[in-house]
């Protein structure tokens, strides 16, 4: 195959001398090399896609994307950014927590001590605090790119609620960290901020229809029973906030958005991917196809040898293989079907051709939607 | 000016302000990049995009331009960090309330927004409706083009209505915060020395005095029956005056189709309606502050709008 990368003749002729490996090849195909990644080095289609399938944390992505949803032009990586400024803000954060204690006393002390003394202790909660405002910027502006390439649209749609409620968890998470260095800075933008919260209809002590709403269930018009009140822990700013603020923005805002970020990775995948215009030809004659059922147990098998076969036989026999199995398959069906499996067979040789073969397949395990890729951009009428 | 221009440098180079003009240059940048795709693409007649439809392999092609992104971004976070502190002032004092006080640069937007209505609608009630309008999107927009690609032609709607919002109501707002609001949230220009003194003649109008003696209240302290109709005829007959201007004009005309409306059907149509309406209250209030210092368009002793 064309895209092989040629293993270096240095290690063919060691092995043509003596038939022995060099301490490179007995590495990568030694127990420990193996043990780790589950297949060998060698540098082909099967290994780079078992390289992502193999991974855990890699396995977010699909075996292989479209050419256009890597080019940064098209999806600015804002999303991807995002999930890494992520990342950073919690490292950081957790080595913040070593220092910091949420209580009025030590609070302001601690975040001194952390500026002034602890060893990389300012660089550490610089980089957590830029980190945490270039989140929202990002967050912003892949919001952004994803409504300016309608990406929303079906079958995405549901993922875009996800992403929107992953937005205000951002918001919620910066809002409640912006309190913790208990400074003047901290406690009066927070003060600004939940002031809104007096204001609720029915529930706020400003808002309207509040007192009438006390009078009716004895909650909502007074300063001490209101929902401001549940959010700060008292009538003001003050030390239940810090400690109620803390929990929240290293507890429970984390977990709620790690999970709806797995969700969101998740429905990426199911959605079909990074979004796409359609491609028109190709993806008509899968969509027509994805139709037809299969059964795995025919079927996947197949699949699953088709790397080996190539390799032990050769890419002509494959091929051969490949179209007797198709005209086998056409004389047993009807003429519509063989129309359409012609279809099929005419784009997928003009993949072939283009240096990228059709016929394997992304995921073994997911196989039942693994059309799903390609068709989505087809599903609206 | 002198000390006008020195405050404005100051609140520019502020640490937490960096980010924000950080933050402007990427939109300014983003936008002039995605409209002109989209203009290429509309000129085009298919999308570029379609033509990289041919399948490359996450590793190594993806994976690579990941692994270069994390670096450059952390690298980018690290001389950040190592330049910039970020910043611990005096330690909390509730006893003394600094002036201007400002919410969280993200949050400006809605802060501004307290100008020109009550903390109810500012600062929940919108809040709450910009999230749930922008849940809707999916659920309204039944444009099935453009999806997938960089256009302007084939949603001009969609995304005319989305650049206003996003550029006008979200960016634009949170940078006039964040720059341009002086003690009192004042309006400062960036020449203007910041003034805690300032005064700013105070709009005591509401909308109905503009047609006769219609204050919200009378002498006596009850409620003025003239002032109610005149406010509440005004925000329906916006309503039902803005929807028929929407359904029969805007939609038609900005997605060149007449039926628009009807494949809409009512329930999409009437969301669409309610929140492009209930957005432009924003700068038709903003309008009415600045040339007519119009308060309230309505005032009862429960809620004011």
């Amino acid at each position: 195959m064309s895209d092989i990368i040629k293993v270096p003749n240095k290690r063919q002729v060691v092995k043509a001398d003596g038939g022995k490996k060099d301490l490179a090849q007995q590495f990568y195909e030694g127990q420990i090399y193996t043990s780790i990644f589950r297949h060998d080095y060698k540098d082909n289609k099967r290994n780079r896609a078992l390289q992502i399938v193999n991974n855990v944390f890699l396995h977010l992505h699909p075996t292989r994307v479209s050419r256009h949803a890597i080019d940064v032009g098209y999806t600015w990586g804002m999303g991807g950014i995002t999930l890494l400024l992520f990342i950073v803000t919690a490292v950081t954060g957790i080595l913040l927590m070593f220092y910091y204690r949420p209580t009025s006393e030590y609070a302001y002390n601690d975040m001194k001590q952390l500026m002034h003394d602890v060893p990389f202790g300012a660089f550490i909660r610089n980089m957590h605090r830029w980190a945490a405002h270039s989140m929202v910027i990002c967050v912003m502006l892949h919001m952004y790119r994803v409504f300016l390439t309608g990406s929303y649209k079906p079958p995405r749609e549901f993922n875009w609620v996800i992403g929107v409620n992953l937005l205000v968890l951002t918001l919620a998470l910066s809002f409640t960290g912006y309190l913790l260095p208990w400074d003047q800075l901290a406690i009066w933008a927070i003060t600004v901020g939940s002031n809104m919260a007096r204001a609720v209809p029915f529930l706020g002590h400003a808002g309207p229809f509040a007192p009438e709403f006390h009078q009716l269930v004895g909650f909502g018009g007074a300063p001490d029973a209101d929902v401001r009140f549940i959010l700060l822990g008292g009538t003001e700013v003050g030390a239940p906030t810090l400690l109620r603020f803390y929990v929240l923005h290293t507890v429970f805002l984390p977990i709620v958005t790690a999970v709806l970020l797995a969700v969101h990775f998740w429905r990426i995948r199911k959605d079909g991917g990074i979004s796409g215009p359609p491609m028109i030809e190709f993806n008509k004659a899968v969509t027509d196809a994805s139709k037809l059922k299969v059964s795995v147990v025919e079927h996947l098998p197949k699949y699953e040898y088709v790397e080996g076969f190539k390799q032990v036989e050769g890419e002509e026999s494959f091929k051969e293989v490949v179209k007797k199995d198709l005209d086998t398959l056409k004389q047993k069906t009807s003429k519509k079907l063989s129309n359409l499996i012609n279809a099929i067979d005419q784009a997928a040789e003009q993949n072939i051709k283009g240096g990228d073969d059709s016929h394997s397949h992304d995921e073994h395990h997911d196989n039942p939607d693994h059309n799903n890729n390609h068709n989505n951009n087809d599903h609206h009428h | 000016m002198q000390e006008g221009l020195k405050n404005f440098w100051h609140l520019v180079s502020l640490p937490d302000n960096v980010p924000i003009i950080g933050m402007l240059g990427l939109v300014i940048f983003y936008t002039w990049q995605s409209m002109r795709k989209a203009t290429r693409n509309d000129r085009l007649g298919t999308p570029i995009e379609a033509s990289m439809t041919d399948r490359v392999q996450v590793w190594p092609y993806l994976v690579r331009i990941e692994f270069l992104t994390s670096v450059v971004v952390i690298l980018i976070l690290t001389v950040w960090s190592v330049g910039i502190d970020a910043p611990l002032e005096e330690p909390a004092n509730p006893g003394r309330t600094p002036n201007p006080s400002k919410a969280p640069w993200y949050f400006l937007g809605l802060q501004e927004m307290l100008v020109y209505f009550d903390p109810w609608l500012a600062g929940i009630v919108f809040p709450f409706l910009i999230q749930a309008g922008l849940m809707a999107i999916p659920y309204v927009d039944i444009n099935p083009k453009g999806n997938g690609y960089y256009t302007w032609k084939e949603r001009r709607f969609a995304i005319g209505f989305f650049l206003f919002g996003f550029l006008i109501l979200w960016v634009f707002l949170i940078i006039l915060g964040t720059l341009l609001r002086g003690p009192g949230w004042n309006f400062f220009f960036p020449w203007e020395e910041w003034d805690a003194h300032k005064v700013v003649a105070a709009n005591s109008r509401d909308w109905p005095e503009l047609f006769g003696k219609f204050p919200a209240k009378n002498v006596d302290g009850s409620m003025n029956i003239g002032h109610v109709v005149i406010g509440l005829a005004s925000i329906v007959g916006y309503y039902v005056g803005g929807d028929i201007l929407l359904r029969k004009v805007v939609l038609p005309r900005a997605t060149k189709d007449k039926d628009i409306v009807k494949k809409l059907g009512p329930l999409r149509y009437g969301t669409v309606s309610f929140f492009v309406l209930t957005c432009m209250t924003m700068p038709i209030k903003i309008i009415l502050r600045l040339s007519l210092d119009v308060k309230y368009v309505l005032s009862t002793p429960w809620i004011n709008f």
